[in-house]
């Protein structure tokens, strides 16, 4: 007999599997390069010259105490200014408070902006509307980063029924986690809907790919699609398996 | 090395399993493997930094105590997936395996040195064996056929003494 514990929503459905919240401990996101105020990277420019250079930037070894700025910030500006493409994956904590991270990729480079992920927390109190953290990586790199801050993780995928429902449910439990499923929900849509939800959409430039995700505790990702029925929506589970191979993709079309 | 149908195989004398050799990959040496291959090296990174994808196969026997549980092996695959800095479980889920008592796939997201790689591993339990065959691939470049691991994934025989 097996002494690693089962899932025990599965277990009951005769599907004896891995309890992978139990024996996987949640990876925090933890950002890479240098916190500067998202203000002055907007200011950044490769003809930087101010009359007095900001400290962050000098402490970030983006620019020089008196002049332009350094290699690594002139590179950064470049990116962040004027990118090929850009990806951005934007998420709301249960508490209302939003993080985001954005990639701008050019000539095979990244510049990632990073705040603390709602979606993959630290433990503890965590604010999320503080200045980003910005890194300048491989663009083969993103799509590491991006399911590190996503909290992409192993999870038991359920095939849900109804695919199709009214949108109203979905933002009614958005706004409420005691709000209803729709009535003609089976068991599976119903253990969904029971799991913490975290929100997240992901927008890339490379494509006019919009994305609309759930993050949630024991069942994983799970997408939201418009219907063909205007108001309707598909909710459907996306494996993790599925996610990582759109991550790869979308950095790849954003590289080429 | 045999060829069956389009593409040559090899065969683990030890085990049985039985593996595709795509064009300009080879078989390799490699510690404490019963069996591996390698493709051909491939820009990995914007750096020019060059890798080969690879695909291992390790195999414990029942009689040295091995666990014959898919739970067990799975368990301890994924900690071991959390315990290399940079690397993180992507995916997990039962993968049918003729051959195979049970069986999973694990991806990870991890580097190796600083280039970041997806690797994948099938953990199977067979009569006889505990079985985990790792393919390792680079993240960057993975439209290069050179560089991809699913064809040897994709025909995987476990073979007749599994």
């Amino acid at each position: 007999m097996s002494e690693v514990p089962l899932d025990a929503y599965l277990l009951g459905v005769d599907e004896p599997v891995e309890d992978l919240v139990e024996i996987l401990p949640e990876q925090p996101f933890a950002p890479s390069g240098v916190q500067v105020p998202v203000e002055l990277l907007d200011q950044l420019s490769p003809m930087l010259r101010l009359r007095r250079t900001p400290p962050a930037l000098v402490e970030a070894g983006l620019a020089q105490r008196h002049g332009g700025l350094t290699p690594i910030g002139q590179h950064l500006s470049r990116l962040h200014r004027d990118p090929d493409h850009r990806l951005r994956v934007d998420a709301t904590a249960p508490d209302g408070q939003t993080g985001h991270l954005e990639a701008s990729f050019r000539e095979g480079y990244a510049a990632v902006l990073a705040t603390p992920s709602p979606l993959a927390p630290a433990p503890g109190q965590q604010r999320y509307d503080v200045d980003p953290f910005i890194d300048v990586v491989d663009a083969a790199q993103v799509p590491g980063v991006l399911a590190a801050w996503i909290g992409l993780r192993p999870a038991w995928s359920l095939a849900t029924e109804p695919a199709t429902f009214p949108r109203r449910y979905l933002d009614a439990r958005l706004r409420s986690p005691s709000a209803p499923p729709p009535p003609e929900a089976d068991a599976h849509l119903r253990h969904v809907w029971d799991q913490t939800w975290t929100p997240w959409t992901l927008r890339v430039t490379a494509g006019p790919t919009v994305r609309e995700m759930l993050r949630t505790t024991r069942t994983g990702m799970v997408e939201v699609r418009p219907a063909e029925t205007p108001g309707d929506i598909h909710l459907g589970a996306a494996h993790s398996s599925m996610v990582w191979g759109e991550l790869i993709r979308c950095a790849l079309a954003c590289t080429v | 090395m045999t060829t069956t149908g389009t593409m040559p195989t090899v065969t683990c004398p030890t085990t049985g399993v039985t593996l595709p050799v795509p064009p300009g990959w080879e078989q390799v040496d490699a510690p404490g493997c019963t069996l591996a291959l390698a493709g051909p090296p491939r820009p990995a990174a914007r750096n020019g930094t060059e890798m080969r994808a690879s695909v291992v196969v390790t195999a414990h026997p029942h009689t040295d105590g091995t666990s014959s549980d898919v739970h067990a092996l799975g368990h301890a695959a994924l900690a071991a997936a959390t315990l290399e800095p940079g690397s993180q479980p992507i995916a997990y889920d039962p993968l049918p395996l003729p051959g195979a008592i049970g069986s999973r796939r694990l991806i990870i997201s991890a580097t190796q040195g600083s280039l970041p790689v997806e690797i994948t591993q099938i953990l199977a339990v067979t009569g006889h064996h505990a079985l985990s065959i790792t393919a390792t691939r680079p993240v960057g470049y993975l439209g290069d056929p050179g560089a991809t691991t699913s064809t040897v994934l994709d025909g995987i025989d476990l073979g007749e003494g599994a």
